[in-house]
């Protein structure tokens, strides 16, 4: 998942950007409301945390200005002032969320994992497909019942095809949902890290679950309809 | 119930019932008067009749009617009557109908006869007429003869002019009743129609509330009398709501200053504990940092609250102000320097009496200002002018993206032109403490801002070079 952090404390940005990494989100980190704009409509976000006061333009017109142009990404506001009148204001400027300062962490890191998911319109914190499960709140995997050892990046990924069984999913969408932008476009890291998936999710159970579709992308499903028809 | 349309409708009337009373009144008593006139007249002629037609004869008097006009004398008419006495007051004639009583006796000379009312034994009321005259001598008396003195009584019923002063009455009080009435139906409808704006200004402002303190009373529309109050209040409002958004501004700026280093410590802590290998020295360093801004800040805080109260102990003396600028600018040159800024200097040999430290302050907070936010390659001049007994101090800086409006809340607490807190460097109560530390002397300081440029003027009171060391009172920067 992707996620771009708009704050303009340095420290509780670094904070923050290295919780939600550590939590294994791929993070942009924008320190005012011009570069907030430019990276959000210029980047496919699975959510936005957004403070509200910001150098240069605010946080609330940062959210006005996207909304205005369409973009429907998850946002969390995330700001200082409490009053009722700020949240009301807020969340009519269209924020799908609010959390006021001094939060906690795990608030923060469930509140962003629950704007992920509402990416996919997944409501229950376990993603089955077959018998692959991913329990995306204990960030484990099961096939066939028994736990799969995955790094983070693997589990990343999985849980990214996960939540859009039976869809093609290209390595661009990859690179960008998972990958910060620091990976080389003409690097193999996205096959990589499929084929060492496949390796281990296929230990207890051989029967393939991420099929390739030539030049288009992955797609994780039960059985593929192309290996049913044959 | 004490409401001005009340109290009004109720003086109106009031007043308008009696000059409407005063007036009718004037009006029935004149046409009274004009009515009894012309019977008193009539009565007159009559009178002049009785006398004209009496005769002195030789041993007697006779009393002779021949026209018509004496026809109220009549038995059958009945509505006039006389009675003539002599000198020695017997009765020489009479009216018929008279006959077995007499006539009251109210007699007047013949240039000013009596007139009064009063009622015949038979009840009738009537008006009459007594004087004195001489009867004319009978023809056949020589012109010699003595001539005797008469009293004539004349009695007229007063029926018809009762009659007549009854309907006038009436009539006078029917349009009074009339009057009064359509007065009252006018006056609700007119003191309703022209009290309008009045009550429309009072339900406006009793429904101003802390959260409608945008809301003014449109001017334009109402009468002369209430623009000096819907003016006032406008600006009351005004002033009011100004308040208002300063002191939610304060709070909101408050609680940021406070909720962002907390946020900050909060979440550096609960990183460390979910991932024990993030922390490093630098993070000790991070939270001793917010640590030292939030104590700050509380430290800011409790001066500025302490100011507010006047609780801060002055040790006023004299301070000559050239070396005290030199030593607050010096520490500041080396930044000034990497801007590339241009400092000058104007300062006459002029001493200030104040306290050290809070003008040590005043001034490191000015030109800390001035050398934050000129922007690279700009000016920031300092002006020092005695003048009297006061002496002031200018610092003026070149300023970018500033406007009039910001410098109306420069010295509010907390307020930055930037409404984030990037950094932490500038905690927004710099220029707060300054005022009330200028306050704390006696001092004025005030901001202005004219064509891109930001002057900071600090008038106080002038302190004598008397006893300072010759380099410190001839010190020119």
């Amino acid at each position: 998942m992707r996620v771009l952090l708009v704050e303009d404390s340095h420290r509780l940005r670094e904070t923050l950007a290295s919780a939600l990494r550590r939590s294994g989100y791929a993070v942009d980190l924008a320190a005012d409301g011009e570069e907030a704009l430019s990276l959000a409509t210029s980047n496919a976000y699975d959510a936005i945390v957004l403070d509200i006061m910001l150098p240069k333009v605010d946080g609330l017109e940062v959210l006005q200005r996207l909304r205005r142009q369409g973009n429907a990404t998850h946002v969390l506001l995330l700001t200082a002032r409490d009053a009722v009148q700020d949240r009301v204001d807020g969340l009519q400027k269209g924020a799908d969320d609010y959390l006021v300062k001094p939060f906690s962490l795990e608030e923060l890191l469930a509140r962003v994992q629950a704007l992920c998911r509402r990416v996919y319109n997944q409501k229950e914190p376990s993603l089955k497909i077959g018998d692959l499960e991913v329990d995306t709140v204990g960030r484990r995997v099961l096939r066939a019942g028994q736990p799969i050892e995955l790094t983070m990046r693997e589990y990343l990924l999985i849980e990214y095809l996960a939540h859009r069984p039976g869809q093609i999913v290209s390595r661009a969408e990859i690179e960008a949902h998972i990958y910060d932008d620091q990976i080389d476009p003409m690097s193999n890291v996205v096959d990589s890290a499929i084929c060492s998936l496949r390796k281990k999710i296929g230990t207890a159970n051989p029967a393939p679950l991420i099929h390739t579709r030539r030049g288009l992308g992955y797609v994780l499903e039960a059985a593929s309809p192309l290996v049913a028809t044959l | 119930m004490n409401s001005i349309r009340l109290r009004l409708t109720r003086k109106l009337l009031l007043g308008l019932v009696l000059l409407l009373g005063a007036g009718l009144l004037t009006i029935y008593l004149s046409v009274r008067a004009a009515l009894v006139t012309e019977f008193d007249n009539a009565l007159w002629t009559k009178a002049l009749a009785v006398t004209t037609g009496t005769e002195q004869e030789a041993d007697r008097f006779s009393v002779r009617f021949s026209d018509r006009f004496m026809r109220g004398f009549d038995n059958q008419v009945a509505t006039d009557f006389f009675e003539i006495w002599g000198v020695d007051g017997t009765v020489v004639g009479r009216s018929r109908m008279i006959e077995g009583f007499d006539l009251p006796r109210r007699i007047g000379s013949f240039d000013s006869p009596k007139y009064w009312n009063f009622r015949l034994d038979s009840g009738l009321p009537v008006r009459g007429i007594g004087f004195d005259f001489t009867p004319r001598l009978a023809p056949r008396l020589p012109k010699t003869t003595p001539r005797a003195k008469l009293s004539l009584v004349v009695a007229v019923d007063r029926h018809p002019l009762i009659e007549t002063l009854f309907k006038l009455k009436l009539i006078i009080g029917g349009c009074g009743v009339l009057l009064l009435g359509a007065t009252v139906g006018l006056l609700r409808p007119i003191l309703r129609t022209e009290l309008h704006p009045l009550e429309r200004l009072g339900e406006q402002a009793a429904r101003i509330t802390a959260d409608s303190l945008a809301t003014r009373f449109p001017v334009d529309v109402l009468p002369t009398e209430l623009v000096p109050i819907a003016t006032r209040l406008n600006d009351l409002l005004a002033r009011l709501q100004e308040s208002f958004e300063r002191e939610r501004r304060f709070s909101a700026d408050l609680a940021h200053e406070l909720r962002t280093p907390l946020a900050e410590l909060r979440s550096l802590a609960e990183c460390a504990i979910k991932w024990p290998d993030s922390r490093n020295p630098s993070t000790d360093e991070e939270i001793v940092a917010i640590a030292a801004h939030m104590e700050g800040m509380v430290r800011r805080m409790l001066v500025l609250a302490h100011s507010e109260r006047g609780q801060l102990a002055l040790c006023r003396e004299d301070i000559a102000i050239g070396p005290m600028v030199d030593a607050v600018w010096r520490p500041l040159a080396e930044r000034a320097e990497g801007k590339r800024l241009r400092a000058t200097f104007a300062i006459q040999p002029a001493a200030v009496s104040a306290d050290p430290v809070l003008l040590r302050s005043i001034l490191a907070n000015l030109y800390d200002n001035a050398v934050e936010y000129s922007p690279s390659g700009g000016e920031i001049s300092t002006v020092v002018l005695p003048a009297g007994d006061r002496i002031s101090l200018s610092i003026t800086n070149s300023v970018e993206g500033f406007t009039e409006a910001d410098s109306r809340k420069l010295f509010d607490r907390f307020w930055r032109k930037e409404a984030s807190r990037t950094g932490h460097e500038h905690s927004g109560l710099g220029l707060s403490l300054a005022r009330e530390f200028s306050r704390a002397m006696d001092f004025e300081l005030t901001a202005a801002f004219d064509q891109g440029r930001l002057t900071f003027t600090l008038v106080g009171v002038r302190g004598s070079l008397t006893g300072l060391a010759v380099a410190e009172s001839q010190f020119v920067i």
